[in-house]
C-alpha cells in the first residue's frame, strides 16, 4: 500500500508538471514530447489502481500511436517556435477560463461522487469484451463507421489540396 | 513483496544474460557471420575465433572521447540513447521464456509478469522505441539525423499496424492475451502451420521495428551517412546498438512463443515436470531464438536496402490487406469451429 502511495505520488506530480511544461513550452516538439511524459504517468496512474487494461491501451494508441503522428506532423511542417507571451490573446484567456470551469465542473460532479475502488472492482477482460460486442454492440459498430467516415473525408480534403 | 521480489530476481537474470551474453555474443555472430557471407576472414586476432572482439570493443567504446555537438539540444541529445533502452529492457518482461515447474512447494512460472494483457502490454512497450529516434534526429541538429529520424516514425507507424493484425490473429484464435495460454493453445500444432500468412507478416515487421535491413531506412549510410545515429559516438553509440540486439532479441523469442510453440520440442512435446523439464525447455526455447537470431543476421547480409517509396508501398499495401486477411480467415475459421 505505502508503496503505491508512493509511485502514485510520484508520476501525478511528473503529470502535472510536465502537462504545464506542455501549454508553456515555446517550442513545439518539445511541447509534444513533455505530452508523452504526461500522458505515460497517466498509465502508471492506471496500473495502481489495477486497470491495467487501460494502461496498455493508453500507452499502445496515445503515446504509441497519436503523438507520434503530431510529432511527425509538426517536423514535416516545420512549425516555428510560438514567441507569444501566455494570456497575450484573448482567445487564450477565455479557453483558460472555460477550462477552469470545466475542471472546477469535473472534480465536483464526478470526482467525489464516484469512488475508483468501486468502477474498477468488477474489470476483467472478459467483461469489458461483453460489454463492448455483446451489450453496446450497435454504438460500438455506429462508432467505427463514424471514425471510418472521418477517415474518408480527411483522405479527400487532403487530396483536394493536392490538387489544387 | 514476495512476488514483486520474485519477478524481480527474474527480471535481474534475463537483463544479465541479455547484456552480458546476448549483446556481446551477437557483435561476434553478426562480424563473423558477416565475413562468412561475404567469403572473408572477419575479426580473428583477438583471442580464438576473434572470440574476445565484443570486449576489445567495449574498450573501445569506453575509452573513446565523449562529443556532444556545439548547436545539440543537450537533454534530448543525451536521453536519446537511454530512451532506445526503455522497450529493450520492459518489453521481454512478458514474454514467457520456459514451462512452468514446482520448487519447494512453490508454483514458479519463468516468465517475469504473468500478465493476462501480456500481448498487449508487449506492443504498448514496444511501440515507444520511436521516441529514442526522434528525440536522437532532433536533438542532434543535423539535417541527416533529422530526416533519418522522420524516416523512422513514419516506418514504425506503417509497420506497427500490421504486426498488430499478425498478433490479434493468434490471440482470437487462442482466445486468450496471455501468452503462456498461446503456447498451450499449440498442443496440438504450432500456430506457424494454421497461420502462415501471420507468421510472414509478423517476420517482417519484426526487421521493420528492429530497424534491420532490408528495413534500415532511418540509418541508411549510403544516403543519410547514418540516419539519426551520425551524432553519436563512443558509449552512446553502443547503447543504441545494445538496443537494436536485445529488440532483436525479444522478438526472437516472441516469434518462437507465438508462432513455434514455444518450449514444444515438436508439437504436443512438453519437457517433463521439475527444473529438469524447465532447464531443457529453456534450452529449447533458447535454440529457436538463437535459429531467429541467426535469420536477423543472415538476411542483413543477403539482401538489399528497400528504396523508402517501395518500404511505404510494402507496409501500407502489401502488408496491411495481407494481416487484416489473415486476421478475417482466422476469425471465419474459429467461428466455424475449425481452428
Amino acid at each position: 500500500m505505502m508503496l503505491e502511495t508512493v509511485i502514485f505520488y510520484l508520476f501525478a506530480s511528473l503529470a502535472v508538471i510536465f502537462a504545464l511544461v506542455v501549454i508553456l513550452h515555446p517550442d513545439p516538439v518539445k511541447a509534444t514530447l513533455s505530452m508523452v511524459i504526461t500522458l505515460f504517468s497517466l498509465a502508471v496512474i492506471y496500473l495502481t489502481i489495477k486497470a491495467p487494461l487501460i494502461a496498455a491501451l493508453q500507452i499502445l494508441l496515445y503515446t504509441g500511436a497519436i503523438l507520434v503522428l503530431f510529432l511527425f506532423v509538426i517536423m514535416l511542417l516545420n512549425i516555428q517556435r510560438e514567441i507569444s507571451l501566455p494570456f497575450s490573446k484573448p482567445v487564450q484567456l477565455w479557453g483558460s477560463i472555460v477550462s477552469v470551469g470545466f475542471l472546477i465542473g469535473i472534480i465536483t460532479n464526478f470526482a467525489i461522487k464516484i469512488k475508483i475502488e468501486e468502477s474498477v472492482k468488477n474489470y476483467s477482460l472478459v467483461l469489458i469484451a461483453e460489454s463492448l460486442f455483446k451489450e453496446n454492440a450497435l454504438s460500438f459498430i455506429a462508432t467505427g463507421f463514424l471514425l471510418l467516415a472521418a477517415v474518408v473525408g480527411a483522405t479527400i480534403i487532403a487530396t483536394k489540396v493536392k490538387r489544387g | 513483496m514476495n512476488e514483486i521480489l520474485e519477478a524481480l530476481v527474474k527480471y535481474a537474470a534475463i537483463l544479465a544474460f541479455m547484456l552480458g551474453v546476448v549483446a556481446p555474443v551477437m557483435v561476434w555472430v553478426e562480424r563473423r557471420g558477416m565475413a562468412l557471407i561475404q567469403d572473408r576472414r572477419g575479426p580473428n586476432r583477438v583471442g580464438p575465433f576473434g572470440l574476445l572482439q565484443p570486449l576489445a570493443d567495449a574498450f573501445k567504446f569506453i575509452f573513446k572521447e565523449e562529443i556532444i555537438p556545439a548547436q545539440a539540444d543537450k537533454v534530448l541529445y543525451l536521453a536519446a540513447p537511454a530512451l532506445a533502452l526503455v522497450p529493450a529492457l520492459t518489453t521481454f518482461t512478458v514474454v514467457p521464456f520456459g514451462p512452468t515447474f514446482n520448487y519447494a512447494g512453490k508454483e514458479i512460472k519463468l516468465v517475469v509478469i504473468d500478465s493476462d494483457i501480456g500481448a498487449l502490454m508487449f506492443l504498448a512497450l514496444a511501440g515507444l522505441g520511436v521516441y529514442s529516434l526522434i528525440c536522437a534526429g532532433y536533438g542532434s541538429y543535423n539535417k541527416y539525423s533529422l530526416l533519418g529520424s522522420l524516416r523512422a516514425s513514419a516506418q514504425l507507424i506503417s509497420y506497427e499496424l500490421s504486426m498488430g493484425f499478425a498478433i490479434l490473429a493468434i490471440l482470437v484464435s487462442t482466445a486468450s492475451f496471455n501468452l503462456l495460454d498461446v503456447i498451450d493453445y499449440q498442443n496440438s500444432m504450432w500456430n506457424i502451420v494454421y497461420q502462415p500468412l501471420g507468421f510472414l507478416v509478423f517476420l517482417v515487421t519484426a526487421f521493420a521495428e528492429t530497424n534491420r535491413v532490408p528495413f534500415d531506412l532511418p540509418e541508411s549510410e549510403s544516403e543519410l551517412v547514418a540516419g539519426f545515429n551520425t551524432e553519436y559516438g563512443a558509449m552512446k553509440f553502443a547503447l543504441f546498438f545494445m538496443g537494436e540486439y536485445v529488440n532483436m532479441t525479444t522478438l526472437s523469442l516472441l516469434l518462437a512463443v507465438l508462432y513455434l510453440g514455444g518450449w514444444q520440442l515438436y508439437p504436443g512435446w512438453t519437457p517433463p515436470e521439475g527444473i529438469v523439464g524447465a532447464i531443457i525447455g529453456v534450452l529449447i526455447t533458447l535454440a529457436k531464438v538463437i535459429f531467429m537470431m541467426w535469420l536477423f543476421v543472415w538476411v542483413r547480409f543477403t539482401l538489399p536496402r528497400f528504396r523508402y517509396d517501395q518500404l511505404m508501398k510494402l507496409g501500407w499495401k502489401v502488408l496491411l490487406p495481407l494481416s487484416i486477411t489473415n486476421l478475417v480467415i482466422v476469425t471465419i475459421l474459429v467461428n466455424k469451429g475449425i481452428l
